[in-house]
């Protein structure tokens, strides 16, 4: 995560209030020379613009087709590349023979990988790039590939068995040296503290389960794709990325050229989730390979992946199971946590799922975790929005409202009796009410007919991440109008228009009279966006850079208002004397008297200081009704409790948590990868047979914001794309619970499983 | 590959008469009503060098018709049509209801009665009503005119009886002597929209004034690989009392008549839980 800060010494110490608007705490922080004095709750009242609804500057823009997704992007000349995947499982490879391909009319380049080793279905073989997509995809076909085949696994839990087929041989797996790797399996990564072998003698009652979930993957709905365009040593790349910043290191790195050389553009783009942090993607090189076919063939060249290469090659959330054991006294308070994970990411590491249990309810003393990493012969996964922690979640919360249920205690109770962020204690309430948590059933599943509603909860877990190396350019024109830079991309969070709202704040005028420029690197730079980090990282330096700004306005406009620039201020769309608001300027009138063109300020940002909490919270609610007869499940209402510190424009963040709702229950009720185990393929690689939630499907979706101060910025601002889905999952299963008494503990929750577990329900009774 | 137009021929009938003869000269032509199942074949260059028939100008076959019989629905109705037109809700309301849940808006406006016959999916949603209203579908070929019972029509996964040439004109629904005592209609999809069905069920029931069975039809999608009446069950029933016993037979004779498989989509013991559970409810009341 990017959390290295730069070597900054903090000079400046600020008194702040921080904390809920509800409890404020005197705190001391400590900024790097030239920062200015955070806004904390003492600000929130005064507030024009940060944390009111604005509609994104690129709505308008998307409904109407106008939006220039990398997709759209057509020059002349270009040509269209296409990607060609192994069509096994594990091997090597013999022969790539491109003749035929390249004999065919209309091809212009062909591009073949030296790597011989095959570890999954999908893997890049070889590339064309022709004169239509049509013609790619005949050169595609002729591609001729000899294949030596090994045996292969292609899952979890086959994978752990022994004598199952190496997806390694030793010493090959990822993660480094010092890892113990036994077979498939590498691990553990320990973690916690105590002694949980105590606690649990100390307990009241104990459960243990064990959870399962299958690989989901992204889906986006812009597939992964460039268009690579070289005019001699310069490189111009159209990517769908998060990351235009590390699209252009990777590139540059890869083709052997300077960063100069290089720009990368991503104007809009259609959803990442974490599977665009790559130059290319984790299973797929198409970008780099795009580049090399456009310099080979002289023409510009587009390669976009199909939904088949999509779901193969360029990531999706590690597979898990994960065992959860949990003792608490009679009154509920936890005494011990076990925790072990098995994850798969395919043929990558970083399937560790423990954040949640590392983190939430620290009250309890004894906990002990064991993450391993199992390979198996699929696509790598990638970071998807809170890597790891929604699969954590799913575990540890179906456990504490098993937990709940033994000890006969209301599984609300029994969260709020061992919660230890005084943020989520305060997100309890507002939750509470707006689902009406009291109308849950006192008894699970005692509800008459065949139709059954319940309730439940589920917490999550996620951190104050930021990136310092960010620079932003503010420029203010003579006519008034107003411009503001960065590097970073908009992915879909509503970005631009945000850095509007913190410029607008700064400057004393509306968000929409100012044009924001993002996703170039051409523009000052700014960071991935993975780790909800773009707002945050970019939002104190936007601040900084208007500030700058700002005061060079009032140089010019104190002069013409015959005050002092330290005596103004500018608010409304005006600039005037804050002990005499009558003696006014327009923010317009005031740029018409600057001397030159331009005001053009650049701002770095300041490094990231004390936080109030380092951790962010949240917590969820989930109302679904069950019909018995069928398995079907319909989630009828969610409301998510968040806190991101000052939230920047209430609209677009609300958004991102409803956004992050739908993805979780789509995971939680549809999204299953399936390998054919004969074969070693994926079974449904688009989007027909791997089903995600449709309109139709929607539910009632309510986000409540918590605001609060100290976010160790000078904006107070928080990340969000991401923490919203970690208790989606377990929320959704708690509630199917709660309607019908019926645990289910492995995903998607699937008529046919719901069925199943409430027969095994019924057999209990 | 993808689809290739210029590999096509498409012949363009201005009128039904000039269809038959159309179809007639060209038998090997694939016929084209709302395209929804055609066009995805086309997209994956399946029908690269065929010879498409396009229905979809004839009006004529697109109105729905009230006779003193009953309704004749022209087989270029879409579903949309048949979903909003208030006769078929009033007589036919399965079939309304089944029109409303096929694909989502997008095919409903585009997919047609006549179309998604033809196509023969086992799973079509508007198959269980049309099976329970005895619907009587009018076919047309340079021979003549036919008239088949619905379910002859079907001779397994997209195969019907349907003879060279021959072009489905009309779907006739007879109105029912009387009004059923229940009814029932269920699609069990993976999602809400856009999703084949793992199973499809129409039931229509008449109870006597002493509450013995008249008559059930009860019909099934996706559990066989046509669509299927509970002719067992059915029978079994009728005159009966729907006492617990005789509710748990028929439920326990649905299996005489159907045979889910496994697939991407569901089980087959799902399938046979499930429609035994909505048969089971259904009888129940």
């Amino acid at each position: 995560m990017p959390q290295e800060d730069k070597a900054q010494e903090p000079s400046v110490t600020f008194k702040v209030k921080a904390g809920l608007p509800s409890d404020p705490q005197e705190m001391e922080v400590h900024a790097a020379e030239g920062d200015l004095k955070p806004w904390d709750l003492e600000s929130l009242p005064g507030f024009q613009h940060m944390g009111k609804p604005y509609p994104r500057f690129d709505g308008p823009l998307k409904v109407t087709g106008r939006a220039r997704y990398t997709y759209d992007i057509k020059l002349p000349g270009m040509l269209y590349g296409r990607m060609v995947g192994a069509t096994i499982p594990a091997g090597t490879i013999v022969s790539i023979d491109t003749t035929k391909a390249e004999a065919l009319p209309g091809v212009k380049a062909v591009w073949s990988t030296e790597s011989k080793k095959v570890r999954f279905a999908g893997q890049d073989v070889a590339a064309v790039a022709a004169v239509s997509p049509e013609v790619a995809m005949d050169a595609a076909r002729l591609v001729e590939v000899t294949y030596e085949e090994k045996p292969f696994i292609h899952e979890l839990r086959a994978a752990m068995e022994d004598g199952a087929p190496l997806v390694f041989t030793e010493g090959e797996a990822p993660g480094g040296e010092d890892q113990r790797v036994r077979g498939n399996v590498a691990g553990p990564r320990r973690g916690g503290r105590g002694n949980v072998a105590a606690g649990f003698a100390q307990a009241a009652a104990t459960i243990e389960s064990t959870y399962y979930l299958p690989v989901h993957t992204h889906s986006c709905l812009e597939t992964h794709g460039v268009v690579a365009h070289w005019e001699g040593e310069q490189l111009t790349v159209y990517s769908s990325t998060q990351g235009v910043y590390a699209t252009r290191e990777g590139l540059a790195e890869a083709l052997e050229t300077d960063r100069k050389n290089v720009r990368v553009i991503c104007e809009h783009m259609g959803g990442g989730f974490g599977s665009k942090l790559s130059p290319s993607a984790t299973g797929s090189a198409f970008a780099m390979v795009a580049c090399k076919l456009a310099k080979k063939a002289g023409a510009p060249v587009k390669l976009m992946l199909d939904r088949h290469q999509e779901q193969l090659c360029t990531g999706n959330a590690p597979s898990a199971q994960i065992t959860v054991k949990i003792g608490a006294k009679k009154d509920g308070t936890l005494t011990a946590v076990e925790y072990t994970s098995y994850g798969s990411a395919g043929v990558a590491g970083g399937a560790g799922t423990a954040g949640p249990a590392n983190t939430l309810y620290a009250n309890n003393p004894n906990l002990k975790v064991e993450e391993y990493a199992v390979f198996t012969n699929t696509g790598p996964s990638a970071p998807l929005r809170a890597p790891g922690h929604s699969q954590g979640a799913f575990a540890l919360e179906s456990a504490m409202d098993e937990l709940a249920e033994k000890l006969g205690i209301d599984p609300l109770e029994l969260r709020k009796k061992n919660e230890s962020s005084p943020i989520r204690a305060a997100e309890y309430d507002p939750g509470v009410k707006a689902i009406g948590w009291e109308r849950r059933n006192k008894k699970a599943g005692d509800t008459p007919g065949p139709k059954k509603r319940g309730i439940g909860m589920a917490n999550g877990n996620w951190y104050v991440f930021a990136n310092p190396n960010v620079t932003v350019e503010v420029k203010i024109h003579r006519d008034g109008s107003v411009e503001l830079f960065s590097g970073s991309q908009d992915i879909g969070t509503g970005f631009r228009t945000a850095m509007a709202v913190v410029a607008a704040e700064e400057l004393g005028i509306a968000p929409t009279d100012i044009t924001s420029h993002v996703g170039d690197t051409q523009y000052p730079q700014g960071p991935s966006s993975g780790g909800s980090v773009t707002t945050n990282s970019v939002a104190p330096a936007v601040r900084l850079a208007a500030n700058e700004a700002k005061k060079k306005l009032f140089e010019v406009a104190a002069k013409a208002l015959d005050a002092d620039p330290g005596e103004l201020k500018s608010e409304g769309g005006k600039v005037f004397v804050a002990a005499d608001p009558a003696r006014a300027l327009s923010f317009k009138e005031a740029a018409s008297k600057m001397p030159g063109e331009v005001i053009d300020c650049s701002a770095d940002r300041k490094t990231q200081y004390e936080t109030f909490r380092r951790d962010l919270a949240g917590t969820q609610f989930a109302e679904v009704e069950v019909d018995t007869e069928t398995g079907e499940v319909r989630v009828l209402k969610m409301v998510s409790v968040n806190d991101c510190g000052f939230p920047v424009n209430s609209l677009t963040a609300k958004n991102q948590v409803i956004g992050a709702m739908i993805q979780g229950v789509s995971w939680a009720l549809l999204e299953d990868r399936i390998v054919d185990p004969n074969v070693g393929t994926m079974v449904n690689p688009n989007l027909e047979a791997y089903k995600i939630l449709s309109p139709k499907d929607m539910f009632e979706a309510e986000s409540i914001l918590v605001p609060q101060a100290n976010l160790g910025n000078n904006t107070s601002v928080a990340g969000l794309g991401e923490p919203p889905i970690v208790p989606t999952l377990g929320a959704v299963a708690n509630a199917i619970y709660n309607a019908t008494g019926a645990r289910l503990r492995e995903l998607p929750m699937t008529p046919d499983r719901v069925l199943a577990a409430l027969a095994e329900a019924e057999g209990r009774a | 590959m993808r689809g290739a137009p210029e590999t096509m021929r498409v012949l363009r009938p201005r009128s039904p008469a000039e269809a038959v003869r159309l179809y007639g000269r060209h038998p090997e032509a694939l016929p084209l009503a709302g395209g929804t199942d055609v066009m995805v074949s086309w997209n994956a260059g399946l029908l690269n060098r065929r010879t498409v028939l396009d229905l979809s100008p004839l009006r004529e076959w697109s109105r729905i018709r009230r006779t003193r019989a009953g309704l004749v629905v022209g087989a270029l109705a879409t579903h949309a049509r048949i979903r909003d037109d208030a006769r078929v809700r009033a007589a036919f309301p399965l079939l309304a209801e089944a029109a409303s849940v096929i694909g989502a808006a997008a095919i409903q406006n585009r997919g047609t009665l006549g179309g998604n016959i033809a196509n023969a999916s086992p799973a079509g949603d508007s198959f269980p009503p049309l099976a329970v209203y005895e619907a009587v579908v009018h076919t047309i070929s340079p021979d003549g005119e036919r008239r088949s019972r619905f379910l002859n029509v079907f001779e397994g996964p997209k195969a019907t009886a349907l003879r060279p040439a021959e072009l489905i004109a009309a779907v006739e629904l007879p109105f029912l002597p009387k009004r059923p005592t229940r009814q029932i209609f269920r699609k069990i999809g993976t999602r809400a929209a856009q999703a084949l069905s793992k199973t499809v069920a129409a039931g229509l029931l008449w109870l006597d004034g002493k509450g013995r069975v008249e008559e059930l039809r009860f019909a099934l999608g996706a559990m066989a690989p046509t669509v299927r009446r509970l002719r067992t069950a059915e029978a079994f029933l009728a005159g009966q009392r729907l006492t617990p016993a005789t509710v748990d037979r028929a439920v326990e004779l649905l299996g005489e008549d159907v045979a889910p498989i496994d697939d991407v989509r569901s089980t087959g013991a799902y399938r046979l839980a499930v429609s035994r559970a909505l048969l089971g409810g259904f009888l129940r009341g």
